[in-house]
């Protein structure tokens, strides 16, 4: 069959983009299914990406978190920068979690991996998973400055000709709470690059390439033409959308401006808030890639994604502010911002594509608990809790499902394993629903008590309790956050001492509903 | 008349026999057609037959496939000893939603567990998104006042008032079937067998089913969704089995989802266990024929008119996982559907087959499936008013496929009309010959079901390039050159029976049964005493299940397995236990095991990181009812050898393949690619370059030649 000189088939093509996607989604289970955290093995917080020599993107895993959309793209072009592109040999493995070079905190941990052919680099993988720890405080946004937050690691060999860097492995290794651990989802990340470097190597061989240069081009350009006829199709024209956060103490805003000209789009945050002291600030990569996410949704959901999907989209925000953060600022839970991002554009498009786009949700809640059981045994367990989704244009929002984000709960058998805890309940609260002509996805109640005859520590970040999801098109709002101990409201962002008896209950948002009840009967289920 | 038969030309009817109950057959209904293996044990003799099923009354169409089939053997149904049987049934319902009014009983706080579900959504970009609705609705859903502990111990005592009380407003609400799912029940089945005795007791007609019966493992979402899937299906398989034993007066035995069969009353019991028989039943068969060709490792590979699945088989025996999902609300995206857990056949099933329809989208690029146009209307040459083109007309055009020798000729194919919708639907927007665009439709669907394939068994911790494919099923041995190809394969085989492979595993299959059991300890501090004693009660239980199957218990083979991972981690590697008496001093032996595979599926190990034990799992087997069975019974007749203009693919232009019946190959003989190997349910497609040698067992092994095929 013919190389990838001149013009390629559109079979050839079809052959070869599936086989990428499917490179990149064996080496994000590689990873998972290697993990040792329940943060990577259980959440799937990661993302695994396939480039070409220039380090243009070709594929990425199926199952990639939102927040990690085109952040590893930008991210290779730093290291390809930095490295130079003779500088790259078989065996070398690089790493950095710089925040302001990936994908928006610490915690990320990016492992790229130069695919050779013989002494020929024809490309990379690429993986950026939630590390478990990185020192510092623990996973939270209590810091002041990024510098509080643990180690940074700059791009540096991690592998340097198949040789481990010692050194690096050590440093890592004294300076995290959880060794084992993270070094072990290392591990995983870098076995799971090595896994997808020899399947590049047995596809080009397969398939007669000398480079990916030539299929790189045609996937993208593909992809970016679907999405500028999308962009094409929408009234040229300035929106406007903002969305309010519970903040720390004063609330936040998320405003944005949108313009359409032709076939391209620009998203601006003029007007978003100033950065604060606390770790909630975002990086423009991680805010670049919530809007790559919230577009790519409304307007092109249904292709692979890679470079072509970023290309006609330009973002800008103040440089200063909570999505644009200067060094160095606090990020480490840049996400409580970040995922409110996708709202703002949605509720600037609303007038222009109202039935691509849904009501707003409920952000992800995380609960971390630590203390001792009664054999003295120490303990530290985080879960997450969803509540609803915004309701779409015609039909319900989804109960209890995270968006934009997408983890999964942990089952209460699985967690009463690990944690002297006993839940109480985890039931649906049907009145959280925002109503509309279509209702809002369901939040829920989740309560839980110590077993332990011992008090425990509880750190909780939830958003929403003074802003809940708003509907959309005459739609209701889902009702708000509400933590509790027996019964009594509690702050949403803070830490306490859970007394063995006391009842602690999580009442997540419901969704926004969807348009107003008087134009047809409200459906709820 | 229920039955119609698609062809009666294969075998003559014989002369009647005797009348002695000594014919075993294997029933296999499927999607689409009902296949039925014989064999007469007497003289060997084997006939095959197909029908289409009928979907509207499930046992009288079996039973009618059976008489038919029995008819063309010329024997009577008395003469049947045993029926073997696989059907969709299960599946069927639980995608249709035909089964009963269920009810689920949870501990009090948890009844929304099924809608609540993971959490997760399936399509990150996807906003429209649905997800799969419970089988028991929010308002079937009833809770008890009870609680246990992860260790098992009860933190509070089922109330048994209030459990009256459950059990009267179920009584109200019309539930036909209840399915309990109470916390850590996998730790402690107290509570929900005394809630069970209350059922029966009361609710005397209302079936039920324990989920620490049914799975007796941690994860209440998956137990629960296991748990009502069972009980959903418990009077439609009961009726139905009752109906097939009472019309087909032979021993019945059902075959499993995890390829092992079983008696009927274990099929009652646990009917949802029954769900992927067909696929297993077929994956045996690839199995059993990779083991008589003495090869250790192969991919099985199984088209049909929809689906396509591929499965992993190491040592003749399919791999058996506990993952599944059923009724996806997008078939082919993972975790649209409705979890199961239960022994299954490990494989994976994508949307290709003989029916997928091909199309341009609107990045101008070729796509083959997932839609199917199934039987009606079928690919554009059944002309039954299909236009759309579908991998079975570009596979007709290519001269693969010939318009007169389509199940044995019993149905024509109109090669005009599969040209007109390549043409229109393909070549024509893509700016390519239609031969070129029927080409590349067979190289997208070669590509896709290879995709899946080489994900399924990379995922495994094996390379594809070392395996042997055995490919069957109606579509199988068309593709199969060009799937190998792309896995690196360098030789496929086409067993015996390949278009009616199900039905023939039904008959290779062992009676066989597979236990398990939540055990969480870590190799160095677990209490091997106490997991020698699991094991043992385990062994217990399937012995009694086995016997009553007829395996003597001095005849069943055990298999002792551990779920395993290091500390901390998600994911579980299943691990086969060191044989003999489990005890303290042998936990490095464990330990070593478990090091040994991960360094396989990993490239590497965690030296000193401490071993975790999550599951234990117990497989039981005994003999296939047919003790010995050869693979063979095709009846060499006149090779008829003609001559067919064909397009192969990495060819610019068509060549003459020599055409052959292939049930006139003698064993032994060598016949060049490229060639085209017909019998009536099948067609091998042997390229240019390749070699097909016939066996004496009836099977064909084709190995691949370099020929202008390129890279693909």
């Amino acid at each position: 069959m013919a190389g990838c000189k001149g013009t390629i088939d559109p079979v050839k093509i079809e052959i070869c983009w599936n086989r990428l996607v499917s490179i990149a989604s064996e080496q994000a289970a590689t990873m998972v299914n290697s993990a040792f955290s329940t943060v990577l093995g259980e959440m799937e917080d990661l993302s695994a990406a396939v480039f070409d020599a220039r380090g243009v993107m070709l594929a990425q895993s199926v199952q990639g978190a939102p927040g990690h959309l085109g952040t590893l793209s930008i991210g290779m072009d730093h290291i390809i920068d930095a490295v130079g592109p003779v500088g790259f040999r078989p065996g070398d493995v690089f790493i950095t979690n710089d925040p302001w070079l990936v994908s928006g905190h610490k915690h990320d941990i990016t492992v790229v991996t130069p695919v050779h052919r013989g002494d020929d680099l024809v490309g990379f993988t690429a993986s950026n998973c939630h590390t478990v720890d990185i020192g510092g405080r623990i996973f939270s946004a209590a810091a002041e400055a990024v510098y509080e937050e643990g180690l940074q690691i700059p791009i540096l060999r991690l592998f340097d000709g198949g040789a481990p860097n010692d050194t690096l492995f050590s440093i890592i290794e004294d300076n995290v709470r959880s060794p084992e651990l993270v070094l072990g989802d290392l591990a995983a990340q870098v076995s799971a690059n090595q896994v997808a470097s020899e399947r590049m190597r047995a596809f080009m061989d397969l398939e007669g390439l000398v480079d990916l240069a030539g299929i790189a081009d045609e996937i993208t350009a593909r992809t970016e033409r679907k999405m500028r006829h999308a962009i094409a199709a929408l009234p040229d024209g300035t929106w406007r959308g903002s969305v309010m956060l519970d903040g720390f103490g004063e609330p936040l805003i998320v405003a944005v401006v949108i313009t359409v000209a032709d076939d391209e789009i620009e998203v601006d945050f003029a007007g978003t808030s100033a950065q604060i002291d606390k770790g909630v600030n975002c990086v423009l990569n991680y805010t670049k890639a919530f809007v790559f996410y919230a577009l790519k949704c409304a307007l092109s959901p249904d292709i692979p994604n890679n470079d072509g999907t970023l290309r006609p989209i330009r973002v800008r925000a103040p440089e200063g502010s909570i999505l644009n953060a200067r060094h160095p600022a606090p990020v480490g839970g840049r996400h409580l911002v970040g995922l409110f991002v996708p709202f703002a554009i949605f509720d600037a498009l609303a007038p222009v594509i109202p039935d691509r786009i849904l009501a707003e949700s409920s952000v992800l809640g995380a609960v971390t608990l630590a203390g001792e059981g009664d054999d003295g045994a120490p303990y530290v367990f985080t879960f997450f809790c969803s509540g609803g989704m915004g309701a779409r244009a015609d039909k319900n929002g989804l109960d209890a499902t995270a968006f934009p984000s997408n983890v999964a709960n942990a089952p209460v058998e699985v967690m009463e394993q690990v944690v002297p805890v006993l839940f109480t309940s985890r039931t649906l609260i049907p009145e959280s629903s925002g109503a509309g002509r279509f209702r809002g996805g369901a939040g829920q109640r989740i309560g839980l008590r110590l077993r332990s005859g011992k008090p425990a520590t509880v750190s909780t970040m939830f958003e929403r309790s003074r802003f809940p999801p708003r509907g959309m098109c005459g739609g209701e709002d889902g009702g708000p956050t509400r933590l509790s101990l027996d019964g009594e409201t509690i702050d949403a962002k803070q830490s306490f001492l859970l007394e063995p008896g006391t009842e602690f209950a999580i009442e997540t948002p419901g969704g926004g509903g969807y348009g107003s009840t008087d134009r047809g009967a409200s459906q709820t289920r | 008349m229920a039955t119609r038969k698609t062809n009666a030309r294969e075998k003559p009817a014989g002369p009647a026999h005797p009348v002695t109950a000594r014919w075993i057959a294997g029933l296999d209904i499927g999607g689409t057609f009902s296949d039925v293996y014989m064999v007469d044990t007497a003289t060997a003799r084997v006939h095959r037959f197909k029908s289409l099923t009928t979907p509207e009354d499930p046992a009288r169409g079996a039973i009618e496939a059976v008489q038919a089939a029995c008819g063309e053997a010329g024997a009577a149904i008395d003469d049947l000893a045993i029926v073997l049987h696989a059907t969709t049934l299960v599946s069927n319902a639980l995608i249709e939603r035909k089964g009963a009014r269920t009810a689920l009983v949870a501990t009090r706080g948890f009844a929304d567990l099924l809608e609540i579900a993971r959490e997760k959504k399936y399509d990150i970009y996807d906003l429209g998104m649905e997800k799969a609705v419970p089988l028991a609705g929010q308002g079937a859903c009833y809770e008890l006042a009870e609680r246990i502990a992860a260790d098992g111990s009860v933190v509070q005592p089922l109330d048994e008032t209030a459990a009256q009380a459950a059990i009267e407003a179920i009584a109200r609400s019309g539930a036909q079937t209840v399915a309990v799912c109470l916390l850590h029940s996998y730790a402690n089945p107290l509570h929900e067998r005394r809630f069970g005795d209350f059922l029966a007791a009361r609710l005397p007609g209302v079936a039920f089913s324990l989920s620490s019966d049914l799975l007796p493992e941690m994860r209440e979402y998956e137990r629960a969704s296991s748990t009502v899937a069972n009980a959903y299906v418990l009077p439609l398989v009961d009726r139905y089995l009752a109906r097939l034993e009472e019309g087909v007066p032979a021993q019945l035995f059902v075959m499993l989802s995890s390829g092992g069969i079983t008696t009927p009353d274990i099929a009652r019991k646990f009917p949802v266990r029954l769900c992927e028989s067909g696929p297993a039943a077929g994956a045996v068969m690839a199995g059993k024929a990779g083991r008589a060709l003495a090869l250790s490792r192969i991919l099985s590979f199984d088209m049909g008119g929809t689906t396509a699945k591929t499965c992993l088989i190491e040592d003749g025996t399919p791999v058996v996982t506990t993952e599944f999902e059923v009724a996806r609300h997008h078939r082919f995206k993972k975790g649209s559907g409705l979890p199961l857990r239960m022994p299954v056949v490990d494989m994976i099933e994508i949307g290709a087959g003989g029916g997928s329809i091909a199309r341009v989208d609107d990045l101008g690029l070729l796509k083959v499936g997932p839609e199917s146009a199934g039987a009606d209307p079928g690919p554009a040459c059944y002309g039954r008013g299909g236009v759309l083109p579908t991998v079975t007309d570009a596979d007709l055009v290519l001269g693969y496929l010939a318009s007169d020798s389509f199940l044995g000729g019993a149905m024509a194919l109109d090669e005009e009309r599969a040209r007109a919708a390549i043409r229109d639907c393909v070549a024509e927007p893509l700016g390519l010959s239609i031969e070129t665009a029927a080409l590349g439709i067979h190289a997208v669907v070669d590509e896709a079901m290879a995709n899946a394939a080489r994900v399924h068994v990379v995922e495994r911790g094996f390379d594809p390039a070392g395996l042997v494919l055995v490919a069957f099923g109606g579509a199988g041995p068309v593709h199969a050159e060009g799937v190998a190809r792309r896995l690196g394969i360098a030789r496929f085989v086409v067993p015996g029976s390949a278009g009616v492979g199900s039905a023939l595993g039904l008959l290779l299959a062992p009676r066989a049964y597979r236990l398990s059991r939540t055990w969480i300890g870590t190799v160095d501090a677990i209490d091997w005493k106490a997991v020698e004693g699991a094991f043992r009660d385990m062994e217990e239980d399937a012995t009694a299940i086995l016997e009553r199957a007829g395996v003597p218990s001095s005849e069943i083979a055990f298999g002792r397995i551990a779920e395993m991972r290091y500390l901390g981690q998600r994911k579980e590697l299943t691990v086969r236990l060191p044989d003999g008496n489990l005890t303290a001093d042998r936990a490095g032996e464990v330990g070593h095991a478990f090091e040994a595979e991960y360094e396989r599926v990993y490239r590497r190990i965690h030296a000193g990181h401490e071993v975790e034990v999550r599951t234990l799992r117990l497989s039981a087997e005994g003999a296939p009812v047919v003790d010995s069975l050869s693979l063979a019974g095709t009846v060499a007749d006149e090779a008829t050898v003609r001559a067919r203009t064909v397009w192969l693919e990495g060819w610019d232009a068509p060549c003459e393949a020599r055409v052959c019946r292939r049930d006139g190959i003698p064993p032994g003989s060598r016949i060049d690619g490229p060639a085209i190997l017909e019998d009536t349910y099948t067609t091998v497609v042997v390229g240019q370059g390749s070699v097909a040698t016939s066996d004496e067992r009836g099977n064909l092994v084709v190995e691949l030649g370099g020929g202008g095929h390129g890279g693909v």
